[in-house]
């Protein structure tokens, strides 16, 4: 702000200077060319002098002139320093007047600034208390919401678990149950194979007892046959027959129906 | 039931078709000599030789002790008719049946079992003792060979009454 300040006040006195130099230089062409003007007036036709006349006539006038010259070129020095210092003293006093003013305007709008900022800053604390609150509220209601749906997802979750647990329970006992049926299932196998081992050896052994009293009996009815012959004695066996057919009368009459 | 009774002596198929024939041969010579009496000429041909069965039959066969063709007539068509629908069944024995055993079997078939029935005595020494009975598809073994194989422990008891 400083420098800015600093860099303005100087291209300023520039101006200035730079405006006063020209002004003097301006008034420097005019006397400089009156000086011409009048130094070819109208032409008159003098008399012709004799050449040492007119060269000493001349040279005076040329001293004369370099004499003016240089008496006006040391006034316009001074003119111009006074007009310097006095334009160095104006630009002084103009220069404080600005840096004062700049300076003032400067703490003013500093303090324009700072009231500006304080009140931006008081605007924005509250504008960020009320965000703030805005947020919490956001926040608050998000967490209710969030809490919400926690519990809800809880309960959701405890709901399923508690399925999830029912239905585990559920398979477990038919596990459990297929379990106990297939352990049932191959008790009952292994006795039924069991039992069937045994009845098959009971039968293997009924079997063989069977062919074995075949083969006896068979011997014994071939015996009794080659024995008996024809010689089998009916009217000895006639009530022997007639009790046979008493005994198993019922199944004739049904046969002969 | 039927009209005519079987004698008990008569008990297969085959000696009611003898009894059928006998009675017919009968019943032609009856009427001959029916028509002969009632022209008044002698009969050509002699009476045949009947069997005691026959015999039985056909004098069971006259009404009021009066034998007349007609009568004889509706004897063969009882006879047939019996042979046609009598339910019959087979009995294999151990040995030839003597008469007395099959009329008394007979009889008592009739008697318990059914009053038609025919019965086809047949015999099987292989069989030892007791009797095989067929009826129909049936087949009732009650031989003692089947005893024996069924039972060797009631061997001692079959054989005794052997």
């Amino acid at each position: 702000m400083d420098n800015t300040l600093f860099f303005t006040i100087l291209i300023i006195n520039a101006v200035i200077l730079g405006a006063v130099i020209a002004f003097a230089v301006y008034h420097a062409r005019e006397h400089f060319s009156k000086k011409h003007a009048k130094k070819n007036p109208k032409q008159t036709y003098l008399p012709v002098l004799p050449h040492d006349a007119r060269q000493r006539i001349l040279e005076e006038a040329e001293d004369e002139y370099s004499r003016v010259l240089e008496r006006t070129a040391l006034e316009l020095e001074r003119s111009l320093a006074a007009t310097t210092d006095k334009l160095n003293n104006e630009l002084g006093r103009l220069g404080g007047t600005i840096v004062e003013g700049e300076m003032q305007a400067y703490k003013h709008d500093i303090e324009q600034m700072r009231e500006d900022v304080s009140s931006s800053v008081s605007k924005a604390e509250t504008e960020i208390a009320r965000q703030q609150a805005a947020v919490k509220q956001k926040l608050a209601e998000r967490q209710e919401a969030i809490e919400r749906q926690l519990t809800e997802h809880e309960s959701q979750l405890s709901a399923l678990l508690k399925a999830r647990e029912s239905r585990l329970a559920e398979h477990q006992a038919r596990l459990d149950a297929d379990l106990i049926e297939h352990q049932r299932a191959h008790e009952a196998k292994r006795a039924e194979l069991e039992a069937k081992l045994d009845q098959e050896i009971a039968d293997r052994r009924a079997h063989y007892e069977k062919q074995l009293d075949e083969k006896l009996s068979e011997t014994l009815a071939a015996f009794l046959t080659e024995s008996l012959g024809h010689d089998v004695d009916l009217g000895a066996q006639k009530q022997y027959l007639l009790s046979v057919l008493e005994e198993h009368k019922d199944e004739l009459k049904e046969a002969l129906k | 039931m039927t009209a005519v009774r079987i004698p008990d002596t008569i008990s297969s198929s085959e000696d009611l078709v003898s009894l059928i024939m006998e009675v017919r041969t009968y019943a032609k010579w009856f009427s001959l000599m029916t028509n002969a009496q009632r022209t008044g000429t002698r009969p050509d041909h002699q009476q045949p030789e009947l069997t005691t069965t026959a015999t039985e039959v056909i004098r069971a066969s006259a009404t009021d002790g009066t034998l007349t063709p007609t009568a004889l007539d509706s004897l063969i068509a009882d006879l047939e008719s019996v042979h046609k629908h009598a339910r019959s069944l087979t009995i294999t024995l151990a040995a030839p049946a003597p008469n007395d055993v099959k009329r008394d079997i007979v009889a008592w078939t009739r008697a318990n079992v059914a009053e038609d029935a025919l019965i086809n005595f047949r015999f099987n020494s292989q069989i030892v003792g007791g009797m095989i009975v067929r009826v129909g598809s049936r087949i009732y073994d009650w031989s003692f060979k089947k005893a024996i194989m069924e039972n060797k422990s009631k061997l001692a008891e079959t054989l005794s009454r052997v």
